[in-house]
């Protein structure tokens, strides 16, 4: 009787087996599809990272050559390079010929990167101390 | 069915559920097989859809990571040719950045690397600032296509400017303001020249556009005090005054041309009555001297806010003297003092709401003619004193080793025949400026290595019908702008 009772069952175990495995299956299944979104998604922001901190850079660049020219240059001006993409020039620090800072960050979407540069002196060329990308500005408010 | 033995076949009653499965379904096994079979292939298609699509995603955006890279590498590599020569990226085109071992050229097709294509395309903003436009275009088929492109610009900021030969100088202009109003200081921001006075109207704005001739500008407009000292930061200008009640004085001069009074920011009340006599301002600081006090502080640190341009004190120091000439070099502030002990003071500003003496204070000088102007440079300081027969009135300090000078090496002084009212360098260069009112050489153009080197540093002078009060050297056109007692405002040439 017992073995004939085991017998009777197969039919369930079968089926618990197979709703196991396609739960598992279900997983496998939804991290796949999501690695392959979230893969395009961090290739995406890698793309509008690039983006944004080339955006970083071209305001640096442009903040550099109007000190060159004029060591008030004030700063405190957004530049939009194309749709949707723009930088900002932050004000400027300090007065004269040396000790200067400098801090722009680029915008693409909701991706920024941010560059402190301190300028150890405009003229007779411009020299840096230092330029490094930041998370947060510390040394411009 | 069931086969049970003889003797218990009269007790023994099927349960339902075995009827309903074995008696009446028979085959229900299989097919239950069969179904879950069948289920389980859609499952495994399913994954292997998912595989598919997963790797295909991944493969897509890992193509986009890539030309996202190549785009950058091309942005770079145009910084690698914009340092050796700015002028090779000024002719607007489509070309291709070539990677030549350590070094990097535009070429005249763009770049093709495993089916990626690399172009930048170049377009001028002005002579000193393009535009940069880097694509890479991908196409493997089967939605395998696409492109990616950043863009930057690059300007020409790394080029050096040059400095004329200073040891011989000439006027461009010499303009004369009417009504005697006491010029002190001079600073220029841009198009125009900003002119502290002590009489008049306070206040004196020229538009430097023409060189040969300035005009004034602003002329309605008046300070209604007397002026000692400027600073410029950003469109902000600093005034220093001998008001009493407004010390400070924050204008807006976006606009020079027209300044009213709804262009002053703030009018800061300082502590006493001694009035302020100099500023220099460093980030969102301020830093003042006062003219002598017995009881009020002569150094005092301010804040900005930045947004608004008003001011908050932060912190004061009483010096034993007025402080006449300020100037900021590494966390310090170096003031030209009108204390008989301590004529060059060094004030630690690291910690602007908590100003203090640097270590050693200063240093007592030759005699007791007071310091009236003080300029700083890298390793340097240069302290500008009144006239006196005893002492030689400009001397320079090595500050390299210590905020306060020790000495030897140095000091090293030079005669100037009169009071150095203002002192400016060309950073970087030998030739030190000294404004003076000696009777036939009120500018004197100084070699600061000569100097040191114990040899004869005039390079040239220049005789004016009045002393210079203010002098200030603007790089982007390598001219010296000075005022004198005279009311002139004189722009200097080298030759």
């Amino acid at each position: 009787m017992k073995i004939s009772l085991q017998s009777w069952h197969r039919g369930y175990v079968l089926l618990i087996s197979t709703l196991f495995i396609g739960a598992i299956a279900s997983a496998i299944l939804t991290s796949v599809l999501m690695l392959g979104t979230n893969s395009g998604l961090v290739h995406f922001s890698v793309q509008q990272s690039a983006r944004a901190v080339a955006a970083a850079e071209a305001c640096a660049e442009i903040g550099l050559e109007a000190l060159r020219n004029n060591p008030s240059y004030a700063g405190d001006e957004t530049h939009t390079l194309d749709t949707g993409v723009t930088c900002e020039v932050l004000s400027i620090g300090g007065t004269g010929n040396t000790n200067r800072l400098l801090c722009t960050e680029g915008v693409v979407g909701d991706t920024t990167r941010r560059l402190e540069i301190v300028i150890s002196s405009l003229y007779p060329q411009i020299r840096i101390s230092s330029w490094q990308e930041v998370s947060t500005f510390s040394l411009c408010e | 069915m069931l086969s049970l033995p003889p003797n218990l076949r009269s007790t023994y009653k099927e349960p339902p559920s075995w009827r309903f499965f074995g008696s009446t379904h028979s085959g229900t096994l299989l097919l239950e097989g069969i179904v879950a079979i069948g289920i389980f292939a859609i499952f495994l298609g399913g994954i292997g859809v998912a595989l598919v699509v997963g790797e295909r995603s991944t493969v897509i955006g890992g193509d986009r990571g890539r030309a996202a890279f190549l785009a950058s590498e091309q942005i770079q590599g145009l910084r690698r040719i914009q340092i050796q020569d700015f002028d090779a990226l000024t002719t607007p085109g489509v070309y291709g950045v070539i990677e030549q071992g350590s070094a990097w050229s535009l070429g005249s097709t763009p770049i093709v690397k495993d089916g990626f294509t690399s172009r930048i395309t170049l377009t001028n903003v002005s002579d000193s600032e393009v535009s940069a436009l880097a694509t890479v275009s991908w196409n493997f088929g089967m939605a395998r296509s696409g492109s990616v492109m950043v863009r930057t610009h690059l300007t020409d900021w790394r080029a050096v400017t040059t400095v004329g030969n200073w040891a011989s100088v000439s006027q461009a202009s010499s303009t004369l303001q009417s009504g005697s109003p006491g010029f002190q200081e001079v600073m220029v921001a841009g198009n125009y020249a900003f002119i502290a006075s002590t009489a008049g109207d306070g206040l004196y704005i020229y538009d430097i556009s023409s060189l040969s001739s300035p005009v004034r500008v602003s002329s309605s407009f008046s300070l209604g005090a007397s002026a000692y000292d400027l600073a410029i930061a950003g469109n902000r200008l600093f005034v220093v005054t001998g008001d009493t009640a407004r010390e400070v004085i924050v204008m807006d001069i976006t606009s020079p041309t027209t300044l009213s009074s709804g262009s002053v920011i703030e009018e800061f009340d300082l502590t006493g009555t001694a009035g302020a006599r100099s500023v220099a301002v460093y980030g969102n600081w301020a830093f003042v001297g006062t003219a002598d006090s017995v009881t009020d502080p002569h150094f005092i640190a301010l804040e900005i806010d930045e947004d608004t341009g008003e001011l908050d004190l932060l912190s004061s120091l009483s010096t034993s003297g007025g402080i006449l000439g300020l100037s900021l070099s590494d966390g310090y502030a170096y003031a030209a003092s009108t204390n008989n002990a301590a004529e060059f003071q060094v004030v630690d500003i690291i910690e602007p709401e908590d100003v203090q003496y640097a270590p050693g204070m200063g240093v007592d000088m030759t005699d007791s003619q007071d310091a009236i102007s003080m300029v700083t440079s890298g390793t340097s300081a240069v302290i500008g004193r009144g006239n006196g027969s005893a002492i030689e009135e400009v001397t320079l300090y090595t500050i390299g080793d210590s905020p306060v000078p020790v000495t030897p090496p140095g000091p090293w002084s030079i005669e100037i025949g009169g009071s150095a009212n203002a002192l400016t360098l060309i950073d970087g260069t030998k030739y030190l400026f000294v404004g003076n009112d000696s009777s036939s050489a009120e500018l004197r153009v100084v070699d600061l290595f000569a100097l040191k080197n114990g040899a004869s540093a005039t390079l040239t002078t220049a005789n004016l019908d009045a002393g210079i009060q203010g002098l200030f050297y603007d790089w982007a056109r390598d001219k010296l702008f000075a005022v004198t007692a005279s009311n002139r405002l004189i722009i200097f040439s080298p030759n």
